[in-house]
């Protein structure tokens, strides 16, 4: 208290406000609701389920857009709140939305491989749709991992396919740059699998996330009491912490795989990954393809996604550049306002 | 793993459950019913009088100081006054408190005989660090106790780190203040160990508390190692011999990294053992004997292996808050201002991220880390198996069997999709060929027979003469459209079926098989004619 210009008793005046605002707010919170967008699930087989959001007017495309999201962490980062929705903006913007939710893996799931997630449950969603709708394309919009799932889905299916759309979606791995894609090139995977009784705990995966940027937390918590003291900002912080802890493990054949064959021996970019006895040649992908990026991404570095212009055969191809990274391409304002808006136009375009 | 996800949500709902219920209690004793309006501004209005009260009587008190003498002569009429604005606000917060404190959950003080304003404060002190202790033995028993393992040590070091720092900033006021900037003064505040307390615990991970310690502590295990070993005899006086001079070499070599040096002689004196257990390696109890010394090696180099992680993170650390101090130092040395705490820590926390990003990039960083996780997942993996071992003569289920139960599944699936992708190659092939489907047409010209011979037993019907055929039970709207496009639509139809044509209608539908003759649709429909 010896200070005596007044400023140090202002800083604790403010902090004691501050405080108390946060002690207010925080004892009003009764729920932290993600994911409301009004949905149904219309099919289903063991973990995995198919969402089909609903709407109250018709549909403005014919055509319905199939979401593959990633395995890593949970598709709900796409409905985080009501106003930063990217489905409920497709929908509102007259696109008809379906969902593969994967589920969280056990460990029976544990020889579960990319043939099942792919030629199993991906084209089974697909084919329902096609039934459904009595139509023979879809679109297919994949996101991060569930992009690069959709690109050798699209190369194995290409007649089931109308549009394909990717999302900070890697396909070129040989990158040093990202650091996941650096570890990963050392990571002994088999020990790693094999260690954890063929079922990879997400804790593992978010400990690697937490340190691509090792501070982050501090941030977070050090800016805790004012984050608090803002209703609002405060809702947003606790819908964002329930989605990063929500992370499933995963299935560890699969993971192995995608480690090996994507990280370590980059064979998509190669032409040398094969799926249940196929051969995935990326130039079999004909359709219109829109390929969105992330200009800050650290985690899908622009220059891992790029590269998929100069792969596939398609002439009416786009790439378009989200200025933000990784999470803002989900639930930045920017991305409600023009991204969404952006592929939903160029989705009609093509309907 | 999804069990450690609920136990962190019950753990946080736990949590938010306490601070909500405390909250609303503290906002009850505050609120407009409780106090008639009055008790929440009398908080702030207290405080913030007093405040202004001391601020006003600094101000005049160093505007009085520029005058020595006269200063020196008023000193204890000053004195007096501070006093007073001290005890004026003692009265009036316990005043304020006596009301108060028992709608917040204080316990109140008994005062007997006049009031003393000293004890006050030291009982008002006592019941709320009494207070805050429950809080935190609660927080400590519902939630942190309640994580799972890999969790828990990340939010209690968040805790305890972000204490540690704040208590960083009073020196560094006193610093920068003085500027009293010379090595001593930082090599005392912020010692290496600081840093390591610090980095560890925001890295969120903390596989070994302290490098030094463990050095010793490895340092201590091999030479008891050594010494057991000197006394037995035969080979292992051999191999000792073998240790002692490949530790020599080490030695001479000068500059060796301590973790490599020690991780290597982990790995020989393993593979040096192991010939002695191979020999005796039969039956389950020497197995998890092996086992167990695997496990025991394998952790050893986990720690040496992690520590030396750590080391890498802490080395490059280090000057971050050295780095921080300098700067604010040459940007505050002739101000007024006080450098702002929370401008500060960012600082602090940007240069730290900096340097630690430049070792996560590295070849080093990189191998290292996958060498710990894989030594880790590989020590997991032993103790289950010893589980295994240990319990393989009961009747569970082990993980083996789980493994086995799991590929078969799997396979099943495969053969099942295979079968799928061929059954749609062959009608592809037989479309293509331009011929029908499975005898498809033989069917629907069957179809059209049976229906006409159906119908004209029933007798027609129209769409317009149409009963609610729900009514009749084991009749749903799906089946009711099914009987629809058949020509069947009323009550009187339905009451004409026999054996003949339930059987019929089976096959017609294909679904439901058996419905119509359990349920007696018949005897249903002639009641409701």
């Amino acid at each position: 208290m010896s200070n005596t210009n007044g400023k140090f008793s202002d800083q604790v005046l403010e902090r004691v406000n501050t405080v108390s605002d946060a002690l207010r707010n925080i004892a009003e919170v009764k729920d932290v609701d993600i994911a409301t967008a009004p949905r149904k699930t219309v099919w289903e087989d063991g973990k995995v389920k198919l969402y089909h959001f609903e709407r109250e007017d018709k549909a403005e495309a014919k055509t319905p857009a199939l979401i593959s999201y990633a395995l890593v962490n949970r598709w709900e980062m796409m409905d985080l709140q009501p106003d930063r929705s990217l489905i409920r903006k497709l929908v509102s913007e007259g696109i008809d939305v379906y969902l593969i939710d994967w589920g969280y893996p056990t460990k029976v799931d544990r020889y579960k491989t990319m043939e099942d997630y792919i030629l199993g449950n991906m084209n089974d969603c697909v084919d329902f749709i096609r039934e459904e709708h009595s139509i023979n394309k879809v679109n297919i919009l994949g996101v991060c991992q569930g992009g690069t799932f959709s690109l050798i889905y699209t190369s194995l299916f290409p007649e089931k396919v109308k549009n394909l759309v990717t999302l900070v979606t890697p396909v070129d791995f040989d990158n040093d740059e990202g650091l996941l894609f650096k570890w990963a090139k050392d990571m002994d995977v088999d020990a790693i699998v094999d260690g954890f009784g063929g079922i990879v705990p997400g804790d593992f995966l978010n400990t690697g996330f937490d340190l691509l940027k090792p501070m982050n937390k501090t941030r977070k918590y050090m800016a805790l009491p004012e984050t608090m003291a803002d209703q609002g900002r405060l809702m947003n912080f606790l819908r964002m912490e329930h989605w990063v802890a929500d992370s499933p493990a995963q299935a560890g054949e699969t993971y192995r795989r995608f480690i090996k064959d994507m990280y370590q021996h980059n064979k998509l970019i190669n032409g040398k990954f094969e799926l249940g006895g196929r051969k995935v040649d990326l130039k079999n992908i004909k359709m219109p393809v829109l390929t969105i990026y992330a200009k800050e991404d650290h985690i899908v570095p622009p220059e891992t996604t790029t590269p998929i212009n100069e792969l596939i055969s398609s002439k009416d191809k786009e790439l378009m550049e989200f200025p933000g990274g990784h999470i803002g391409v989900f639930v930045g304002s920017r991305s409600q306002k023009l991204l969404t808006p952006a592929i939903a136009t160029w989705l009609k375009k093509r309907d | 793993m999804s069990n450690q996800f609920d136990t962190i949500i019950e753990g946080q709902k736990k949590a938010m459950e306490f601070w909500s219920n405390l909250s609303e209690q503290m906002t009850k004793a505050f609120s407009p019913e409780t106090t008639n309006g009055k008790a929440k501004d009398d908080a702030q209005d207290l405080f913030t009088e007093w405040f202004k009260k001391q601020q006003a009587f600094f101000e005049t008190a160093i505007k009085a100081g520029q005058d020595p003498q006269k200063a020196l002569e008023e000193a204890p009429e000053k004195m007096r006054q501070w006093l007073d604005i001290q005890t004026e606000y003692a009265q009036k917060w316990a005043r304020f408190y006596q009301d108060n404190a028992e709608k917040m959950g204080l316990k109140l003080p008994e005062y007997k005989g006049a009031f003393n304003p000293a004890g006050f404060f030291q009982e008002g002190m006592n019941n709320w660090r009494e207070w805050l202790g429950k809080g935190n033995q609660w927080m400590s028993e519902q939630v942190f106790d309640k994580m799972p393992y890999n969790m828990r040590p990340h939010f209690t070091n968040f805790v305890e780190s972000y204490d540690f720092l704040h208590r960083y900033w009073d020196p560094m006021q006193r610093l920068i203040k003085n500027g009293m900037y010379n090595k001593e003064m930082i090599d005392k505040y912020f010692s290496p160990d600081a840093y390591q307390k610090v980095v560890n615990q925001m890295m969120g991970f903390r596989p070994v508390g302290n490098t030094t310690e463990l050095i010793e502590n490895v340092n201590k295990w091999f030479e008891t190692y050594f010494s057991f070993s000197n006394k037995e005899s035969g080979d292992w006086a051999s191999i000792n011999e073998g240790w002692k001079k490949k530790m020599q070499e080490y030695m001479d070599k000068g500059n060796l990294p301590f973790f490599e040096m020690a991780t290597d002689f982990n790995n020989r004196m393993r593979d040096q053992l192991a010939p002695f257990y191979n020999i005796m390696a039969q039956g389950r109890q020497t197995e998890v004997a092996k086992l167990m010394r695997d496990i025991q090696f394998a952790y050893i180099a986990f720690v040496l292996k992690s520590s030396e992680l750590q080391s890498m993170v802490y080395e490059a650390g280090q000057f971050a808050m050295p780095d921080t101090v300098r700067e604010f130092y040459k940007k505050y040395k002739d101000s007024k201002d006080m450098p702002d705490y929370q401008a500060f820590f960012q600082h602090y926390v940007n240069t730290l991220e900096d340097t630690l990003l430049k070792v996560l990039h590295s070849e080093e960083y990189s191998k290292l880390q996958s060498e710990v996780a894989a030594t880790g997942t590989s020590i997991k993996s032993m103790t289950d198996k010893i589980m295994e071992l240990t319990y393989a003569e009961l009747p569970f289920l082990t993980k083996s069997d789980g493994d086995d139960i799991a590929k078969e599944a799997n396979a099943l699936r495969q053969k099942m999709r295979k079968l799928e992708q061929k059954v749609a190659e062959l009608e592809k092939a037989l479309l293509l060929a331009g011929k029908p489907m499975a005898g498809k047409e033989e069917v629907t010209e069957t179809k059209g027979a049976s229906k006409k011979k159906l119908i004209d037993h029933l007798g027609q019907a129209t769409k317009a003469e149409a009963d609610d055929l729900k009514q009749i039970k084991g009749i749903g709207p799906k089946l009711e459209k099914m009987l629809n496009e058949l020509g069947i639509f009323s009550y009187q139809q339905i009451s004409k079926m026999t054996a003949r044509e339930y059987d019929m209608i089976d096959e017609l539908l294909g679904a439901f098989q058996g419905r119509a003759k359990r349920d007696n649709w018949a005897k249903q429909a002639k009641a409701l004619l």
